[in-house]
């Protein structure tokens, strides 16, 4: 009797949906192959993750204010890419990282106007922006990947703090705490539920409905550029191909890890679980030595059971 | 020949940690109409959830008998074929499809896959006039008001031949002349032979067209009688447990001077060009009253208050002062930094956040004045605070953290008032403030709005429910067609001089 | 605000149409051609650009031929290089020509829909890439009874349906790819190898040609190693997915040795990692391409060499075939750019050769 009501706790705790795949996945994949758990192996892991998260923090602002954004993969490249272009110029390396930002803010100006103020589909326009933003960069580098990294600036994507853990991790972790605790425990962060769990109440409650939703798209472009700066200091060079399929995978990763789709709910925790399970089920799959043409298939798997795993948590919860 | 069309006996139905329905016996005769009340969680829509077939069998116990034999109603389509037809509250219909299609939703004419358009259309016409609506069966539904779509989809079912016709809170969103083609259809019904079981809070259509009427509350049967038998009192007691002296508690209060004038108030009508749905309005407020505006629906009544607050903003002229005050009020936000409050008429779709809990609803539109430790919202204070507001407004939830979704109608009602509560407005607009209410709520939420008068807060109150009009406010507009017809003291007051005005 | 919503929506529709249609570039015919060149079916050094003044006509014709290039990315180290090439080779003849590739690289339909296109608006001459035969057929055919001559990049069809190709035998790359790490393995510095244990990460596991290649490195490598331990994985075109998936194979493979590129752009991510891990002499390490950013990984030692295809010869001889074929001289049907192993040493002569087509 005790045992069924602890089980039926745990299924109802929002995180399930990812927490149970990550845990399994682990346990097996270190049965199959204990390297997984070695301490070099989880620093890959949780690098890999930590890219994805710089982007996830902010996205999962978006989708509690219920919108989306197709082109952050675009903007990841062109962060980079701007700032190795000014990099490449002389220009000293704190101003490259702010001009790559700025590059990130202009098109997430850009992308707000048309969508909050204009009031266009989100989905269209950020597919549009993404395609523009992707012909700039191409146009620009002529395909070619931008070197030119200072010493200092490597540091950034490369270097390790006492030695062990990556820089990225402690960046993309220190964001994901200020990013939930903003989003639980500030007045901002309820707003952001409010525009996006109903805007009309939230307006007629005084709540500065258009405002918000112009600070989350800029705040997602914003962050987009930085990963992509980094991801430059930690190859050195700028690839123009940088970013490209995260839109979709690290919007994924941000709705498996409990963030709804519709708005009005979600949490930053939730999208580090998901982001970890990405990183995992990349890693684990080599590790387990897959055959890499199953890879793809059993990815798509995990993750559809991640979804049911969530659905038939919302299902026991609502029932209660 | 069986006594009983249809008997539902010891239907008992449990959801996780809920008893929903106890052991509940209700026994429809032919020809008959049913009236069914109870209070919102009583288990009235469960159990016609179970009558329809959308709980199938298996997932209850007890048992339904048809013309005497017991059956097994494993879904929809099975309760269908037994002539079981359902009327929803909510409006069911395909919005960009057209009036025909609606009608014979499911039920098109034709052989095989062909669909006979030509008596599509001629039924669709007889039965637009029949029913007295102005358009073409080929028009889009979306053209109709909710009143007229009400009536096709109580047409829809009555085209398929029902034998139990189930209509839940049908009169909801209905005119009183569609209210009056309502219960002649019925009528008509039930003397062809069919039955009906009509659930609805309101007592004077229970008297008006049932025979008899059961009444449930917490999952149970609580008593059955004869409506030509039986006293309001009695039922309103059955279904709220407990005797209420008085249903429409009005508080005293000395009324002070002019707190809200407003004067020229313009709104162009949504649809028709170079009309005004509010025609050059003109009304003042004072301190401590309530403030009711009576008229037809569709007379412009929300949009004073909407214009007003700030909801509607283009093209509308006014002059408002507040406290003697000019006061520009572009959107919302202006409204509520002027001291103003409102609880719109449709609280599922701009009153309440539905996926939030009872706390974060009450904070809402208070978000700056939340209490902070630091950069932080300190949530200990803002949860007992919470807890202080919930207990005040005795809001029937486990706790302040429930999410409103599952709230009954006149606890989710609670919940948006306690949002201009925790406010603390000068001046609160409320639009229909009991729709959707159970009896033991609403006279809850009328001791509520004497409170709120005491402590200084002054009312305007919209509302279509005459008893309720006339017995809280302390003075009555009338509005018609945009202007305001007519102005009554509580001395001059009644139904005759209310419904006159707004006719004119 | 309808003001507002038709600017905006006027601005998306802009950005979408460009998205949708292809990029193409229009290449100057300068003044500056010169003599062709002989053409040999065989490996060729690498051809030097026109340097004479006068423009020497088609001898055909007399008059200019508008050639269209339908590739399927446009920038990038390899078909930067090819585009060099084309735009070279036209100007030597004194031809004009297009150069476009569908938005999405590698999207074999963009590629029909752009060939169709060329076919409808009767282009003198016709130089593609052709991923998938199949759907080729139908358009190969219309240019076929259009009398258009069609030269493929780096793939190929049919006699019946083109008339040549010049590109890098995947064969021969993927023997190539073995015989170069082979040769490493009787070096000194990895004379401590016994065994192979080896990883080839490519751009997808869809590509056919890449495929070819890894089959016959495979085929290759065990004629000497036949208990190789042989691993196929796939980058996608990214340097971060190859970097962490070759972090991921040395956990799997703690004895792993060998590491093959066969993607441009996962080729950097894996050279950088090789490099902050210091793991140099612990891997034989084989690149692709020749941008600068490789050839430097060359010099540092992250890669052991590098493997260019010569993207820039395929379209320029592609150029000169055509002339070929309406004159009347049909080349062979299949001819290899061949491809240029590039070690530490070689990289200096490499990049001077690069700087002279204008390819820096």
């Amino acid at each position: 009797m005790k045992k069924n009501r602890w089980i039926q706790v745990l299924a109802t705790k929002n995180e399930i949906g990812t927490l149970l795949p990550l845990v399994i996945m682990c346990i097996v994949v270190t049965l199959v192959n204990p390297n997984f758990i070695s301490f070099s192996n989880l620093m890959d892991i949780f690098r890999t993750t930590s890219f994805y998260l710089i982007v996830g923090a902010a996205l999962t602002f978006l989708l509690v204010a219920s919108d989306l954004d197709l082109s952050i993969g675009a903007v990841t490249a062109l962060g980079g890419v701007a700032c190795m272009f000014a990099m490449k110029a002389g220009v000293p390396a704190a101003l490259c990282i702010v001009i790559g930002l700025l590059a990130g803010a202009a098109v997430g100006i850009f992308k707000a106007w048309i969508i909050v103020d204009c009031e266009l589909p989100a989905l269209i326009v950020t597919l549009g922006i993404q395609y523009a933003v992707n012909g700039i960069v191409s146009i620009t580098t002529k395909g070619m990947s931008v070197s030119g990294a200072t010493e200092g600036f490597k540091v950034l994507g490369q270097g390790r703090i006492f030695g062990s853990v990556y820089i990225t991790i402690v960046i993309a972790l220190v964001i994901a705490v200020v990013f939930q605790l903003i989003l639980s425990y500030t007045k901002y962060g309820r707003s952001l539920f409010a525009v996006g769990g109903n805007p009309e109440t939230a307006r007629l409650a005084g709540i500065p409905v258009k405002k918000r939703r112009r600070e989350v798209h800029i705040l997602v472009s914003v962050f987009a550029a930085l990963a992509g700066i980094l991801m430059a200091s930690r190859f050195a060079s700028a690839q123009t191909t940088a970013g490209s399929g995260t839109e979709l995978t690290v919007m994924a990763a941000v709705i498996i890890g409990g963030t709804s789709m519709f708005g009005g709910s979600g949490s930053v925790v939730g999208s580090i679980l998901g982001c970890l399970l990405l990183a995992v089920i990349s890693n684990g799959l080599v590790l387990i030595r897959v055959d890499s043409f199953w890879q793809n298939l059993i990815f798509g798997v995990i993750l559809l059971i991640s979804v049911a795993i969530d659905k038939y948590r919302q299902k026991l919860s609502s029932a209660a | 020949m069986a006594e009983y069309l249809l008997e539902m006996k010891n239907v008992t139905k449990k959801f996780p940690g809920v008893l929903a329905l106890n052991k509940v016996m209700l026994q429809l005769k032919k020809g008959e109409i049913l009236g069914v009340c109870g209070e919102n969680g009583a288990g009235k829509s469960t159990l016609m959830k179970i009558l329809s077939g959308t709980y199938p069998f298996g997932t209850y116990e007890g048992e339904i008998l048809y013309e005497g034999k017991t059956i097994q109603l494993t879904d929809v389509a099975v309760a269908q074929k037994y002539g079981i037809e359902m009327i929803y509250q909510e409006i069911n219909m395909v919005l960009h499809s057209s009036i025909a299609e609606n009608l014979y939703l499911g039920n098109l004419p034709g052989r095989g896959q062909r669909v006979d358009f030509k008596s599509l259309y001629a039924g669709t016409k007889s039965i637009l006039e029949r029913v007295g609506i102005d358009a073409k069966p080929t028009d889009k539904v979306a053209k109709l008001n909710s009143g007229q779509m009400q009536m096709l989809a109580l047409m829809r079912t009555y085209i398929k031949n029902p034998r139990i016709l189930v209509l839940d809170e049908p009169t909801s969103a209905l005119t009183n002349s569609e209210v009056d083609q309502l219960m002649g259809i019925l009528k008509e019904l039930r003397d062809k032979g069919i039955s009906c079981i009509y659930i609805s809070h309101k007592m004077e259509e229970i008297y008006r067209i049932c025979d008899r009427v059961l009444v449930l509350r917490d999952g149970q049967t609580i008593g059955c009688h004869e409506t030509d038998q039986v006293k309001e009192e009695t039922l309103i007691e059955e279904m709220v447990g407990r005797k209420i002296e008085n249903l429409y508690p009005k508080t005293k209060v000395a009324i002070g001077e002019e707190v809200l004038r407003v004067e020229h108030l313009s709104v162009p009508h949504p649809t028709m060009k170079g009309k005004n749905i509010v025609d050059d309005v003109t009304f003042h407020l004072n301190r401590g009253e309530i403030l009711g505006i009576g008229g037809l629906v569709g007379a412009g009544r929300s949009e004073i208050l909407g214009a007003l607050f700030g909801q509607l903003f283009k093209g509308v002229t006014k002059e408002v002062y507040i406290e003697g005050q000019r006061t520009t009020i572009k959107n919302p936000a202006d409204a509520i930094k002027a001291g103003l409050g409102f609880v719109t008429e449709e609280r599922k779709l701009n009153g309440f956040i539905w996926m939030l809990s009872i706390r974060d609803n009450m904070y809402l539109a208070s978000l700056k004045e939340l209490p902070v430790k630091g950069p932080f919202v300190d949530v200990k204070e803002e949860n007992s605070r919470s807890q202080v507001m919930f207990d005040r407004l005795r809001i029937k939830a486990p706790s302040i953290h429930t999410i409103v979704n599952t709230l009954s109608g006149g606890n989710q009602q609670k919940v948006v008032l306690s949002k201009w509560l925790v406010k603390s407005p000068k001046i609160l607009f409320v639009d229909e403030p009991t729709k959707g209410v159970d009896v033991g709520a609403k006279a809850e939420i009328y001791s509520l709005m004497g409170e709120l008068v005491e402590s200084g807060i002054s009312i305007v109150m919209v509302s279509s429910d005459l008893p309720e009009l006339l017995a809280i406010s302390d003075r009555v507009l009338v509005v018609s067609n945009g202007k305001i017809t007519g102005e009554f003291d509580r001395d001059e007051m009644s139904e005759e001089a209310v419904m006159r005005a707004a006719i004119k | 605000m309808k003001l507002k919503k038709l600017i905006g929506l006027l601005l998306v529709s802009a950005l979408v149409l460009t998205g949708c249609g292809s990029s193409a570039e229009e290449p100057q015919a300068t003044t500056e051609p010169a003599e062709t060149q002989e053409n040999t079916e065989e490996e060729t050094e690498a051809p030097e650009p026109a340097q004479e003044e006068n423009a020497e006509a088609a001898e055909t014709s007399g008059e200019s031929q508008d050639i269209m290039f339908v590739s399927i990315v446009t920038g990038g180290v390899a078909w930067g290089s090819a585009q060099k090439g084309f735009e070279d080779a036209l100007a030597e003849i004194g031809w004009t020509g297009q150069y476009v590739s569908p938005t999405t690289p590698n999207d074999t339909a963009g590629v029909i829909t752009l060939l169709d296109t060329a076919v409808t608006n009767k282009a003198d001459g016709i130089i593609t890439v052709i991923l998938d035969t199949d759907q080729a057929t139908d358009v190969l055919t219309k240019a076929r009874e259009a009398e258009i001559p069609v030269v493929t990049c780096n793939t190929y069809t049919t006699e019946e349906l083109q008339d040549c190709w010049i590109g890098t035998d995947p064969v021969n790359m993927g023997v190539t790819q073995a015989e170069t790490v082979l040769s490493y393995l009787k070096e000194e510095k990895y004379s401590s190898f016994d065994h192979v244990t080896a990883c080839y990460i490519q751009t997808t596991l869809e590509t056919e040609t890449q495929n070819l290649q890894y089959k016959a490195f495979c085929e290759t490598i065990q004629k000497e190693y036949p208990d190789a331990t042989l691993i196929q994985e796939e980058c996608n075109s990214d340097a971060a997915v190859a970097s962490d998936k070759l972090a991921a194979l040395l956990k799997s493979y703690p004895d792993l040795n060998v590491v093959v590129s066969q993607d441009g752009y996962g080729c950097p991510g894996i050279a950088n990692y090789v490099e902050s891990e210091n793991l140099s002499d612990k891997l034989i390490v084989v690149g692709i391409d020749d941008s600068e950013e490789i050839l430097n990984y060359v010099t540092s030692g992250a890669l052991d060499c590098t493997i260019a295809q010569d993207f820039y010869k395929m379209a320029y001889e592609s150029v000169h075939y055509i002339k070929d074929i309406k004159e009347g001289n049909k080349p062979a049907f299949a001819n290899d750019s061949g491809t240029i192993v590039i070690k530490e040493g070689d990289v200096e002569e490499h990049l001077k050769i690069l700087e002279e087509r204008g390819l820096l």
